[in-house]
């Protein structure tokens, strides 16, 4: 049996590059910061180096408190409400930011990313698909 | 069902204190532990949005081209492997040591949407994801 998805967006990303990366924009308030992300479908949620949320002038230990684990140990992050832009499609969101300034990947994750789109992938042709999920529309 | 069992004085001395300590009767306390531990178990996913807070799609946005910063990096990334850098089109902004120092530099120079990277030193391990 088949089954055909539909999505409006394609993007071919480089096949090189560490992980499957996405350029993305983060908003709060009047400031804006763009930065590569990965694209991590092990992730719980998304992730993004301290600083990226300091140029969103945000305070980022007034955030929503969760301690993680990583595949190389534990750290500590900070959730907070933004605006989250990735391939032309933007989304309310809620996304945390490291405490410490070691952190320089940035991840987007499961809740606060994944689960608000339709999401395609064939790694062979270096081809991402997405689409918002109708729920969100 | 209604059951009726008999219970040792000393496990119903401390099922009274465990139901007064709850708040409940010691019936209501002998049929949660029974359907705590035989129950069918609810496997609930952990919710890392605050209560009340649901993230939705806001809509279509105009994003600016980056193939020009694409092409930049491709011509250029040896010479700042382990650097943190700010492009805008075909255009190095601005290279230091943090994402704050170079993103500063860049709204200086005029370029509030710069691209912001880090340009990973070639040793550096595989990345393999994961944060839970």
């Amino acid at each position: 049996m088949n089954h055909q998805l539909n999505f409006v967006v394609k993007y071919i990303y480089k096949s090189l590059d560490i992980g499957i990366t996405l350029k993305t924009t983060l908003h709060s308030g009047g400031s804006s910061t763009i930065c590569d992300a990965k694209i991590d479908t092990g992730s719980e949620f998304c992730l993004f180096a301290r600083e990226l949320g300091e140029l969103l002038d945000l305070e980022i230990e007034t955030g929503f408190e969760k301690k993680l684990i990583t595949l190389s140990g534990g750290l500590k992050a900070f959730g907070h409400y933004v605006e989250l832009e990735t391939l032309g499609l933007k989304f309310d969101s809620f996304v945390y930011f490291a405490q410490d300034y070691s952190l320089n990947r940035n991840l987007l994750g499961r809740q606060g990313w994944l689960q608000l789109i339709k999401f395609g992938l064939d790694d062979y042709a270096s081809e991402i698909y997405i689409s918002p999920n109708q729920e969100n529309f | 069902m209604t059951l009726t069992i008999e219970i040792a004085p000393e496990i119903e001395y401390r099922l009274e204190a465990e139901a007064k300590r709850s708040g409940v009767s010691k019936s209501d306390l002998a049929k949660n532990v029974i359907e705590e531990r035989f129950g069918a178990k609810e496997d609930k996913r952990k919710n890392y949005m605050p209560e009340g807070f649901t993230p939705r799609y806001i809509g279509k946005a105009e994003t600016r081209d980056f193939s020009g910063d694409d092409e930049w990096l491709r011509e250029n990334s040896e010479n700042y492997r382990g650097k943190y850098i700010a492009t805008h089109g075909n255009r190095l902004i601005a290279c230091g040591d943090g994402f704050k120092e170079v993103a500063t530099k860049a709204r200086e120079a005029g370029f509030p949407d710069a691209l912001l990277r880090y340009i990973e030193p070639l040793d550096t391990p595989p990345y393999v994801g994961g944060v839970w």
